[in-house]
């Protein structure tokens, strides 16, 4: 199968995830995905989450912290500025409790509270998590594609939400007893009903979000997870590896791409030994991935005698890989 | 003289004020684990997402304070509601 | 002398006490200001503070105290020293003393922030008082757990037709609990239910005699008919000859109450020792308030009821038989603890309602008011117990009581049923509660150095096995009396404590101060005789005849007498240390109160 036939085949698979170790060219595959998607009218968001800010440096223009930015026709890029996230969720919490009570200041312990929070690191990976959350459920467009940081991100992802889905269910349990002891007071002075306790309106929706987009990425009908890989051989262990942890967390690996093949046209030329020699061991290594991957594998994207940069780059590579 | 309000009082007092009490004793002590549970690491225990935490922090502003001085606050044994028998 | 008269005294007393002493003591002393902030305002959290309307607070301050301690006080006082002794203590103790101990307690809470009153203790007097309190609390409790259970035992041994009215009580207090947390019915429906079942089973209570009756003979039977435990106890001396017997059928009570009392220690408070609270509660209300209306109509409508038989006074020190002393004082005022002083109360109790007054003012009504109330709750006692006169205390109480029920209609068989009923339950729930305290004051105590005390199984087992020891003991007489002077001596040290704090904020310390001198003093000789009546009149004849048990028991209430007086002086030493201090210059006080918005 290949890359084209694989999206042609599942149209209702909208999120995809290009994933694998730093450095091997997800970026550039999920442009590439996005740029062919895009042409052939879909609306595409490609987005992500990675403070290196490589979409920024692929579509060669700042797109950090800005939002959807249109790239073209059909094809939206974001780059979620975590720190900035966070900044601006502390100013809505901040301005929240401003509203709810009618100060002209926050109360200094909770306010202390609110920017102590920044500076844990638990915090940056619930504020992308939640971010992540947020684009996910939206649903403006026809394909999300994640350009995620490095290899475990998914997978960390996923067993987060297990665990926030684990410890929301327990605080709501603990909230709707104490709702029960509300309730029980209530009737003792013959009051009306008690009114609604927000924090359990809270929880539920909180609740619901993370479930739906866990839900969306473990579903092999919705989600496409792509693995990136080239031919080397610590590369190839740790793509193994990384396989059976995803299955283990039920996360569909759609196939493999092996980026950067150096072509086989030039073991003709009059190449250094040196170049020769790798192509040899690259061939060795490219029968190894077909021995274990065989068809798993979607395409076999040759090195470009250029960078990647720049839309019409862009665009010849998404000639070789969709033709 | 005794109007029939007063009375009314006294016989709540006399009768349904203790479950009230009691009801209400049973949720803070559910609301104690709850802000731990939420807000804990304002008293040194991390355990919910700071970013889900945070969002849960407005409701619980007139609480925090409270909560703070009751947790701080060292106590007998013989300060527990048990000892508040009635009868003798 | 009738009850009429009786009660006639008691109200116009008390109103006059109320009026003239109390209420001037509360402006011109402690000066309570309305328009200052309370801890309930200050620190409102909705759970412990929270201002509360004054008639809801007074009610619920009532209830707390509404005690078995006046009753079963001033029904062995008027036994053993006539009716006008008791009476006069009860009316001059509750206008000079009682009233002043729980509104003192307060008012001491409620001007340091809600702190309960053994924080203040450890702040004024010195950290030493925690050990002191310790001490207190666990020989207090073990104590009247023994008197309690005791005397709940023989009035079940000796009333089969209380047995059936026990069994409901029991079983619709864990249907209430039932009721009420987990199927959250409405209050009035559950309380019709509960109570009316409970009711009805305690006034059937004389048609189900023959059967529990047979009970108590087939449990003799088991040793044929021998007493389990013979002691000597010299109170018995003069109509049953000292040396007494525990049958079979008394221990089976005990052991029945102490497994009552054990689940009501192990389960959740709202399963079952809360709501058997509440419903003995209703039980105990309606025979009290037929019983104090009778009493007052009886004179009118059935003057037989209303006459008092027992001798006015006995004697300044009625002789219990060999060498057995009973001296008036300072006896009396550790058997009857002036009608409604309770030093676990003070030390306790009222924090609780502390931090829920909402006005200064409220102070006087609330504290003074309802111990002047719980006065006729010991008046009636004793006008029961003067007009009964028959047989043991708890038959004449029940017998008066139940005469005085009568005066509506009810036959006096059914009435006086539901008097002995009104008694034990008024007592079990407390001695419920009381075990349940225990094994948490155990736990708590021990639990760090011996870590099975942790487990609450264990810690209820031995609080109920050392209860059956000193039931097992006899000499009950005694029990009490150590009681009694345990819970003086908690009062006097509340008392010390507001000495101590009005001398520190500069205010006229008298009226507090000169009721701790009496009840320290008398408390302390009282420890003393009873420590001397214990050792030469029941320990030494116990270890000459060889009666295991009863020696072991008694031996233990001599240590707890003299590690009480010990106590006892130390407390004094320190308060009167902590008192000369502060008599010079005011104590750091906490921080001056707003006044309120």
């Amino acid at each position: 199968m290949s890359l084209k036939q694989v999206f042609e085949s599942q149209p209702g698979r909208r999120y995809i995830m290009f994933g694998g170790k730093g450095g091997l060219g997800k970026t550039t595959l999920s442009a590439t995905s996005a740029f062919w998607l895009a042409s052939q009218g879909k609306r595409v968001l490609l987005f992500s989450v990675d403070p290196q800010a490589s979409l920024s440096d692929i579509f060669q223009r700042d797109i950090f912290g800005k939002g959807p930015v249109p790239i073209m026709q059909n094809l939206w890029a974001q780059e979620v500025d975590a720190d900035r996230r966070i900044r601006e969720y502390q100013d809505e919490i901040r301005k929240k409790i401003l509203d709810m009570y009618g100060f002209d200041r926050v109360p200094e312990e909770i306010d202390s509270y609110i920017a102590a929070a920044s500076a844990e690191p638990a915090m940056e990976e619930s504020a992308i998590f939640d971010a992540v959350v947020d684009i996910i459920v939206q649903g403006e467009y026809d394909y999300y594609i994640y350009d995620l940081v490095p290899l475990g991100h998914a997978l960390y992802y996923l067993s987060m939400a297990k665990v926030y889905d684990e410890w929301i269910n327990k605080i709501t349990k603990l909230r709707e007893e104490m709702r029960q002891y509300d309730q029980m007071a209530a009737t003792m002075r013959r009051q009306e009903t008690v009114e609604e306790d927000k924090i359990l309106e809270e929880l539920r929706y909180i609740k619901s979000r993370i479930n739906a987009s866990s839900q969306i990425l473990t579903d092999r009908g919705r989600t496409a997870f792509f693995f990136v890989l080239v031919p080397e051989e610590m590369i190839i262990l740790d793509t193994r590896k990384a396989a059976e942890l995803f299955s283990r967390f039920n996360v569909p690996i759609s196939g493999y791409v092996v980026n950067r093949v150096l072509p086989l046209e030039l073991r003709q030329d009059n190449v250094p030994q040196y170049l020769r020699n790798r192509i040899v061991m690259q061939q060795k290594y490219l029968e190894k991935i077909q021995g274990t991957l065989g068809d798993q594998v979607l395409a076999y994207v040759p090195e470009m005698e250029r960078d990647i940069t720049g839309l019409p780059m862009i665009e010849k590579l998404a000639e070789r890989l969709f033709k | 003289m005794l109007g029939l309000k007063p009375i009314q009082q006294f016989w709540y007092g006399l009768t349904g004020y203790e479950f009230t009490r009691h009801a209400l004793d049973m949720r803070r002590e559910l609301e104690g684990i709850f802000m731990v549970l939420t807000v804990g690491d304002m008293v040194g225990v991390p355990v919910l997402p700071p970013v889900y935490a945070l969002r849960l922090l407005p409701y619980l502003v007139l609480e925090v304070a409270q909560w703070k001085r009751e947790m701080a606050r060292r106590k007998e044994f013989w300060e527990k509601k048990e000892y508040d028998f009635q009868g003798v | 002398m009738n009850s009429l008269f009786a009660v006639i005294l008691g109200i116009v007393t008390v109103y006059l006490a109320y009026t003239r002493y109390a209420r001037r003591i509360d402006r011109s002393v402690i000066q309570s200001d309305p328009r200052r902030a309370t801890p309930a305002t200050l620190y409102m959290d909705g759970v412990d503070f929270m201002p509360t309307n004054r008639n809801i607070l007074f009610g619920y301050h009532f209830k707390s105290i509404a005690a078995a301690g006046p009753i079963v006080g001033a029904i062995v006082a008027a036994t053993l020293w006539g009716w006008l002794p008791a009476l006069i203590w009860l009316v001059v103790g509750v206008s000079f003393m009682g009233w002043a101990s729980d509104y003192s307690a307060i008012v001491l809470s409620v001007r340091n922030e809600g702190n309960s009153l053994s924080a203040v203790a450890h702040r004024l007097i010195s950290p030493r008082t925690r050990t002191v309190l310790f001490l207190f609390i666990f020989f207090y409790l073990l104590l009247i757990a023994g008197a309690f259970v005791g005397i709940m035992a023989s009035v079940l041994e000796s009333q089969p037709r209380t047995h059936l009215g026990m069994i409901l009580l029991v079983a619709m207090g864990l249907l209430l609990g039932q009721m009420l947390y987990r199927w959250r019915s409405g209050l009035l429906a559950a309380t019709i239910l509960t109570v009316g079942i409970t009711l009805l089973a305690i006034l059937i209570g004389p048609l189900t005699e023959g059967t529990f009756k047979g009970l108590n003979e087939m449990l003799n039977g088991i040793t044929g008919g021998a007493p389990i435990v013979t002691y000597f106890d010299p109170t018995l001396a003069s109509f049953k000859g000292a040396e007494a017997k525990i049958m079979p059928s008394l221990l089976f009570w005990a052991l029945a109450i102490c497994v009552f009392c054990y689940a009501g220690s192990v389960l959740p408070i709202w399963r079952m020792a809360q709501p058997v609270v509440y419903v003995g509660f209703w039980v105990t209300a309606l025979a009290m308030i037929l019983g104090l209306a009778g009493a007052a109509l009886g004179t009118f409508v059935k003057p037989e009821v209303a006459q008092f038989r027992i001798p006015a006074f006995k004697g300044w020190n009625p002789q219990l038989g060999p060498a057995g002393v009973m001296p008036l004082w300072p006896m009396l005022f550790v058997t009857i603890a002036c009608g409604a002083i309770s030093g676990w109360h003070a030390l306790f109790g009222t924090v609780g309602t502390a931090r829920q007054i909402e006005n200064e003012a409220d102070m006087l009504p609330v504290g003074a008011g309802s111990m002047f109330a719980e006065f006729l709750l010991g008046l009636l006692a004793l006008l029961a117990v003067s007009v009964g006169a028959k047989g043991s205390p708890v038959a004449a109480f029940a017998n008066g009581l139940g005469g005085f029920i009568s005066v509506w209609g009810i036959p006096l068989d059914y009435a006086s049923s539901l008097a002995f009923a009104a008694f034990i339950v008024i007592v079990l729930v407390v001695t419920q509660l009381i075990f349940r305290v225990m094994r948490v004051t155990l736990t708590e105590w021990l639990g760090e150095v011996v870590p099975v005390f942790r487990n609450q199984h264990v810690a209820s087992f031995i609080s109920v096995a050392l209860a059956i020891l000193l039931v097992l003991t006899g000499t009950w007489i005694y029990l009490w009396q150590l009681f009694g002077a345990a819970n003086q001596l908690m009062a006097a040290l509340s008392l010390l404590l507001v000495t101590i704090w009005l001398a520190s904020v500069g205010k006229a310390w008298l009226y507090a101060g000169l009721p701790m001198i009496f009840m320290y003093v008398t408390t302390v000789g009282s420890v003393v005789v009873t420590a001397y009546n214990l050792y030469f009149n029941v320990y030494r004849p116990n270890v000459a005849a060889g009666r295991l048990l009863p020696a072991a028991g008694s031996g233990l209430m001599v240590l707890v007498s003299v590690l009480l007086v010990m106590a006892a002086l130390l407390i004094g030493l320190d308060g009167w240390r902590a008192f000369l201090k502060y008599l010079g210059r005011p104590a750091p006080a906490p921080g001056p109160a707003p006044a309120r918005g």
